[in-house]
Parts: C-alpha cells; sequence; structure tokens
C-alpha cells in the first residue's frame, strides 16, 4: 500500500512538473489563432475613434507680437532687385485671427539687364550719340499698410527630437500705401505663410504674397506692377 | 615687562606641554615601542589614512594589540577613510566588545558616521544595544535603516502604533512609519486610519515618502472602497517622471470600467498598451484592453489584441522564465555586471528591462541586495587600488592574515557574492509573482476570446444600431486634434480622446 501510495505521488508530481516545464509561450501562441474569426471581427467596423486631443502650447488670445522681417522681391520692374526690411506688430484676437500693421523699407540696385542699360545709355552720351535711351524706373522706398491674417488650419513640428512647436498655416490680405520715388501710391496684397510658435514668446514666420501697386513712369503715365514678395521673420509676444 | 614677557613665554610652553601631554594621553593605547608603530601613528595624527592602511600589517606584526577591540576598531576606520566604508561599518558593528574601544578612537567614529549615515544604509548591520550604549541613541537611531514591515501582518498596526508614540523619533522615522501605517491599515481595511496616515503626509512639507507614493496610495484607498471619481481625482496627480506613473494609467483605465465609461478607459489604455512602453507595461494591460474592448463590441481591437500578446511579451517570458529556473544564465550575468559596473537606477538596465520583472527596480528588498552587491564591488575595487605596486591581489588565499588587504579584498568579494544570490533569490520570487500573473492574464484572454466567438455566432453581422456613446471629442479654437498613427510623438502620450459606440441592439417591433 505504502509502495502504491508513493508511486502514485510520483506519478501525480510528474504529470505537474511536466505541465509546469511547458513554456508560457506555448501557452500565450494559442491566443488569437482563428483566422477565419479574425476576418469576420474585422469586416464588422464599431467605428470606434481614438484622436490626441491637446492644447495649444502658446495662447494666442488677445496678444501682441512685434516682429522684424526681411524679405526679397521677384517680379516687378525688370530693371531692379527690391528686398526690404521691416517691422510689424499684430494683435492675435484669437489663435483664427489676427489683424497687424506692417512697415518696410525697401532697398533697390539695378539688375544685371538695368546697369547693362544704363551703361549702354552713358557710353552712348559719352560719345554724343543722340536718340539713346535710358529705363525709366520708379523705385519703391517704403510702405505700409493693414492687414488680417486668418489661421485656418494647424500643425505641429518635431524640432530635431528636442521639443515639438505647433505652427498655423494663414492666410493674409491687406491694404495700404507705398512710397515711390515719384510719389505715393495704394497698394493691396494678398498670400500665405507658416506661423511657427517656438515658445511663448519667440514666434517665426515664413510667408509669400503677392503684392501690387501703380508706379509713374518720366512722362506721367503709370504702370501697374505685379510682384511676388517672400519673407522671413522673428518675432515676440507679449 | 620682562618679567610680563618671560611669565608669556612660560605660559606659551606650559600650554604646549599640556596638549603634548593630553594627546599623548589620548593614544597611549597604541603601542609606540618600535619606530614603525610611532611611524604608523603619526600617519594616523596626520590624516595618511590610506599609507597608514598600508602599513598596518607590517607596523604591528606579532604584536597582541591587534587582537583588541581599539585595534580593529582602529583598522576599521582606516579603512572607511580609504573608501570603503560600508565594509568598514560592517566590520565595525560586527565588534561585540563596544565599551573596550577607547574614546579616541569612538569620537574619529562618532564623527564619521554622523555624516556617513548614508554608507551605514548600504551595510548589512544590525546596530545592538551594546553599540547604542557607545554611540549615543540619537546617532544609532540615524544608522539604522529604515525597517520593512510585513504590512498584512496582523500585529503589524498596533507595533507601528506603539512605535509612533515613542517621542524620541526623527522626523524621517516618524514620517516612514506613518506611511508603513498608512499602508498596513489600507491592506487591512481599516480606510478611516489609513486615509489620515496619507493626509498627514501630504499635508506636512515632508521629503521622506514621495508625494506620488502618496497620490496612489490614497487613489487604491478610494479604489478599494468603491469610490472611482475620488480615486481618479487622485490617479491623475500622479506626475509623469514618477515610475509609477504608468501604473496609474492602469488603475485609472479600471476606474472608469468601474463606472462605465468605456471611452475613458480606452483613451486611458491607448497610453498604457503604447509601443513605447512595451518594456514597462505588464499582461494585464493588454487584458483590460481587451475586456473594455468587449464591453463595446469592438472585437477587430480584440483579435488584434490577443494575436500581439505573444510577440510583445515574448522577451519578457523568456526572461522571467530564465530567472524562475535558472541561476547561471546569460541574463544573470549581465545583471550582476551591471549592478557592479553602473548606479542603482532603471536606466542602468536599459538593455536588461525587458527580460526582468516589470518595477523590479521599485523592489524594497532587491534594491538593498543590490546597493549591498554594488558597494562591495566597488570597494573591492578601490582596495585592490590600493594596494597595487604593493602586494599582488590575486595572491589572496584564506589564510592571508585577518587584517591584510588580501583579507579585506577577499572579504569584499565573498559578500558580494551573497549579496548576488540573495538578489538572484528575489528575482526568482519576483519573476514567479510576474509568471503567475502572465498565466492568469492568457487564461483571461481566453475567456474573452471565447465570448467573442459566442456572440459572433449568434450575431454574425451585428445588425442592429449601435448608440454612439456621449463623450465627443472637444472642439475650440484653442484645442488641436490629430489623428493616431503608428507613429508615436513624446508629447502625445496621456492626450488621447476615444469616441466609442456601444454595443449594436436590436430594436424590434411588439405588439
Amino acid at each position: 500500500m505504502k509502495t502504491l501510495n508513493t508511486l502514485l505521488l510520483i506519478a501525480f508530481l510528474c504529470s505537474g512538473t511536466s505541465a509546469l516545464a511547458e513554456s508560457l509561450l506555448d501557452d500565450a501562441g494559442t491566443l488569437g489563432g482563428n483566422k477565419e474569426l479574425i476576418n469576420k471581427a474585422r469586416a464588422i467596423d464599431p467605428n470606434n475613434r481614438v484622436r490626441i486631443v491637446q492644447n495649444r502650447l502658446v495662447d494666442r488670445r488677445w496678444r501682441l507680437e512685434l516682429g522684424v522681417n526681411y524679405g526679397a522681391f521677384a517680379g516687378g520692374d525688370p530693371y531692379l532687385e527690391t528686398d526690404q526690411l521691416g517691422g510689424s506688430v499684430d494683435l492675435h484676437v484669437n489663435p483664427m485671427l489676427s489683424v497687424g500693421f506692417r512697415y518696410y523699407n525697401h532697398s533697390n540696385t539695378l539688375s544685371t539687364e538695368g546697369q547693362r542699360r544704363f551703361d549702354e545709355a552713358q557710353a552712348a552720351r559719352e560719345l554724343g550719340i543722340e536718340g539713346g535711351s535710358r529705363p525709366d524706373i520708379d523705385q519703391p522706398l517704403s510702405s505700409y499698410m493693414g492687414v488680417i491674417n486668418l489661421y485656418p488650419t494647424y500643425g505641429k513640428l518635431n524640432l530635431f527630437d528636442y521639443s515639438v512647436a505647433q505652427f498655423d498655416v494663414y492666410l493674409l490680405g491687406g491694404v495700404g500705401q507705398m512710397q515711390l520715388e515719384s510719389g505715393t501710391a495704394p497698394t493691396y496684397t494678398a498670400g500665405g505663410g507658416l506661423g511657427l510658435w517656438l515658445s511663448n514668446h519667440f514666434t517665426t514666420r515664413i510667408e509669400a504674397r503677392y503684392q501690387t501697386y501703380e508706379d509713374r513712369a518720366f512722362d506721367g503715365s503709370t504702370r501697374g506692377l505685379d510682384i511676388t514678395i517672400f519673407s522671413a521673420s522673428l518675432g515676440v509676444m507679449l | 615687562m620682562k618679567t610680563l614677557k618671560v611669565l608669556t613665554l612660560a605660559l606659551i610652553i606650559a600650554a604646549s606641554f599640556s596638549s603634548m601631554a593630553e594627546d599623548k594621553l589620548a593614544w597611549r593605547f597604541f603601542p609606540t615601542k618600535a619606530p614603525a608603530q610611532k611611524e604608523l601613528l603619526k600617519l594616523i595624527k596626520d590624516g595618511n589614512y590610506r599609507q597608514a592602511l598600508l602599513f598596518w600589517n607590517t607596523s604591528l606584526s606579532g604584536e597582541s594589540f591587534v587582537e583588541t577591540a581599539n585595534a580593529k576598531a582602529l583598522f576599521d576606520f582606516l579603512l572607511w577613510k580609504a573608501g570603503a566604508p560600508v565594509l568598514a561599518s560592517e566590520r565595525l558593528f560586527s565588534l561585540r566588545s563596544p565599551k573596550y574601544i577607547h574614546p579616541t578612537v569612538v569620537s574619529l567614529w562618532k564623527v564619521e558616521l554622523s555624516t556617513g549615515a548614508e554608507a551605514v544604509h548600504k551595510a548589512k548591520v544590525n546596530i545592538s544595544s551594546r553599540w547604542k550604549k557607545v554611540l549615543g541613541t540619537q546617532l544609532s537611531r540615524k544608522l539604522q535603516r529604515p525597517p520593512v514591515y510585513a504590512l498584512s501582518g496582523a500585529k503589524t498596526l498596533k507595533v507601528l502604533q506603539k512605535e509612533l508614540k515613542k517621542k524620541s523619533l526623527t522626523a524621517d522615522e516618524r514620517n516612514w512609519l506613518t506611511f508603513q501605517l498608512g499602508l498596513a491599515a489600507s491592506i487591512q481595511n481599516k480606510h478611516q486610519l489609513a486615509y489620515n496616515q496619507f493626509v498627514r503626509l501630504l499635508e506636512s512639507e515632508q521629503a521622506t515618502v514621495d508625494k506620488a507614493d502618496l497620490y496612489m496610495a490614497l487613489a487604491r484607498l478610494a479604489y478599494q472602497q468603491g469610490e472611482y471619481d475620488a480615486a481618479i481625482d487622485w490617479y491623475k496627480q500622479v506626475p509623469k517622471k514618477s515610475p509609477l506613473w504608468l501604473e496609474s494609467k492602469e488603475e485609472r483605465a479600471w476606474a472608469h470600467v468601474r463606472l462605465d465609461e468605456p471611452n475613458k478607459a480606452v483613451a486611458q489604455l491607448e497610453t498604457a498598451t503604447s509601443p513605447v512602453f512595451t518594456p514597462l507595461s505588464g499582461p494585464e494591460s493588454d487584458f483590460l484592453d481587451s475586456f473594455v474592448s468587449l464591453m463595446i463590441c469592438d472585437y477587430s481591437k480584440i483579435f488584434k489584441i490577443t494575436g500581439k500578446f505573444k510577440a510583445k511579451h515574448a522577451v519578457r517570458i523568456k526572461g522571467l522564465e530564465t530567472l524562475a529556473k535558472t541561476r547561471n544564465s546569460a541574463l544573470h550575468n549581465q545583471f550582476v555586471a551591471t549592478v557592479d559596473s553602473k548606479p542603482i537606477r532603471l536606466s542602468s538596465f536599459s538593455k536588461l528591462v525587458r527580460s526582468l520583472p516589470r518595477d523590479f527596480i521599485l523592489d524594497e528588498f532587491l534594491h538593498r541586495h543590490m546597493e549591498h552587491r554594488r558597494a562591495m564591488a566597488v570597494e573591492g575595487k578601490r582596495i585592490a587600488r590600493l594596494n597595487k605596486g604593493a602586494v599582488s591581489l590575486a595572491s589572496y588565499t584564506a589564510d592571508a592574515p585577518e587584517d591584510s588587504l588580501e583579507a579585506i579584498y577577499g572579504q569584499s568579494q565573498v559578500r558580494a557574492q551573497a549579496s548576488g544570490k540573495e538578489a538572484f533569490d528575489r528575482l526568482e520570487a519576483l519573476a514567479k509573482s510576474e509568471l503567475e500573473e502572465f498565466r492568469l492574464m492568457i487564461r483571461k484572454l481566453h475567456i474573452v476570446e471565447a465570448e467573442v466567438i459566442q456572440r459572433l455566432h449568434l450575431d454574425e453581422n451585428l445588425k442592429g444600431k449601435r448608440a454612439k456613446r456621449e463623450n465627443p471629442v472637444p472642439r475650440s479654437s484653442d484645442i488641436l486634434t490629430f489623428p493616431v498613427t503608428k507613429e508615436v510623438w513624446l508629447d502625445e502620450l496621456d492626450s488621447y480622446h476615444a469616441e466609442v459606440k456601444d454595443c449594436p441592439k436590436i430594436e424590434r417591433a411588439s405588439l
């Protein structure tokens, strides 16, 4: 009897240890194995949604943004290369809307073609040749305008794995005055850009806008000029 | 004037003779017959402790002094100053007759121990009542590491309450005991008693117990009493930098389940089961995720969870099985090598964390074994460096003189081995416990799958309308919403919001 009990105990222990000897991975491997059911389940879409919901990192309600910007003209007078340095003030009413004022100081140099034409005219004059022509340019000196910015879409940027910055894509439209060599002329602008909110107080913008104005030729006639301006700015949010 | 000068000179000479006499008296227990012994004493008095340690044996060879408590305590002092404080304190407190140690040596030790309690805490020492008489109660209490109590023990509450009545407790001791009392009371369902302890600690400006530990304790206490809203409020306060944060997300999800808020549970679990946290997350998060998906009849998600379960946890299960069943594996060797060479924190184990028990770094017992092991390894190396160029430590044998550097090095290695074994014992216990958890969760996942199979067979197309749960994604110009993609941005963790639908209900016409 004692021997039988001992044998039974050994048999029981062996069955227990052999079950324990199986890796748990084998047990885990039996999960999710029925392909037919998986396909059936996949066909039923519960239409649940998970979204990432975050607050804006930078509050833009009733905040003033002051900026300095630098830009270059593309188009306009073919005999001039113009760039601009300016300042801006924007009042953010809410994250979707801001109103602002821009001032630009333009600096002009003759383009290659413009320089060539002037040099040609100068050479002709020195040689006493009558009837030569030189380009009729009316340099933009400065401009100022009021703008409205709308920020319809947003996104965020991974800054070299160091931090995350949110940005808004914006549309802008504005009207102002252009100071030319010949006098002043109204100017209109429309465009868009990307405003990157680096921190609660530092901002940067990249912008491309169309601007139009009329300049004045020597004979008093006006000419409509269409320019595209690409600019970048750094700002401080108060 | 001349008389005054002579008197002043005489006073100065008398004072210096007096201090010399005092000094001689203070060190009269030290043998100075031989020039080498005088030199040794000079080294000690001048603070050249490392040199003194190197010359100890040769200077005092054959002297009966070395067998005295004075000599042993003084030698251990030199060892402490030479950069082996943990080993030195273990040797010191193993001396059975501290009352025979000369006051000069005792005062040297008191200065070191009053600022070196951290080293003594890492040592495996028990400060006996004989030592308490020599060092004083306050210093002894400072040196004794706060004990960890068996919180579910029937007598623990009374023991802790009795300890807390002592007026001589330091602030740290009181805070620690209060925390232990709170935990014991929670486990033993004395809710009000537990709550009072935790709130008392929270409201005081104490720094002994981390606030995250208190928030978790209060959250669990509230959960235990069925106050799930209060529990959720406490869970929200656990800061992200706390090692308990991830666990708080999972437990908060459970609270939302209890409140029948599967959408909020889903949002919490999106963080808890994020691939970023795979090395740190356990099987219960996956089970809970599948359970919540079952609540809302999201069957495809259940199969997604169960299908990925094995791949997700394979490395950990293999690691746990290795720790539970063997001793000399590559994992054990890597673990010990990390303990010996790097500070004891989670980041040091980054390469092994997927194979080790979850939250092993929070286990107080394992932590103490690891600390001791590391101290012995580091101090052993320091002793070896001390002796560099003098006697080769590779020549250590069990016959080396007791106070030789070879013997000290040998002792550090033996103690390191012992702590290593204790650490492995604890790892084995933790691994077995976690394997049991895996076993249980796998069984529960099988049950969930069985339930899904039954429901799919009953209602293959899941006819019937799904009512949308209340909790729409908030819309505001101050809120940004992004879709969840496979790429996880760290700033997005813990910013999830779920809109889930109820299980479909077939509306039948009735007469």
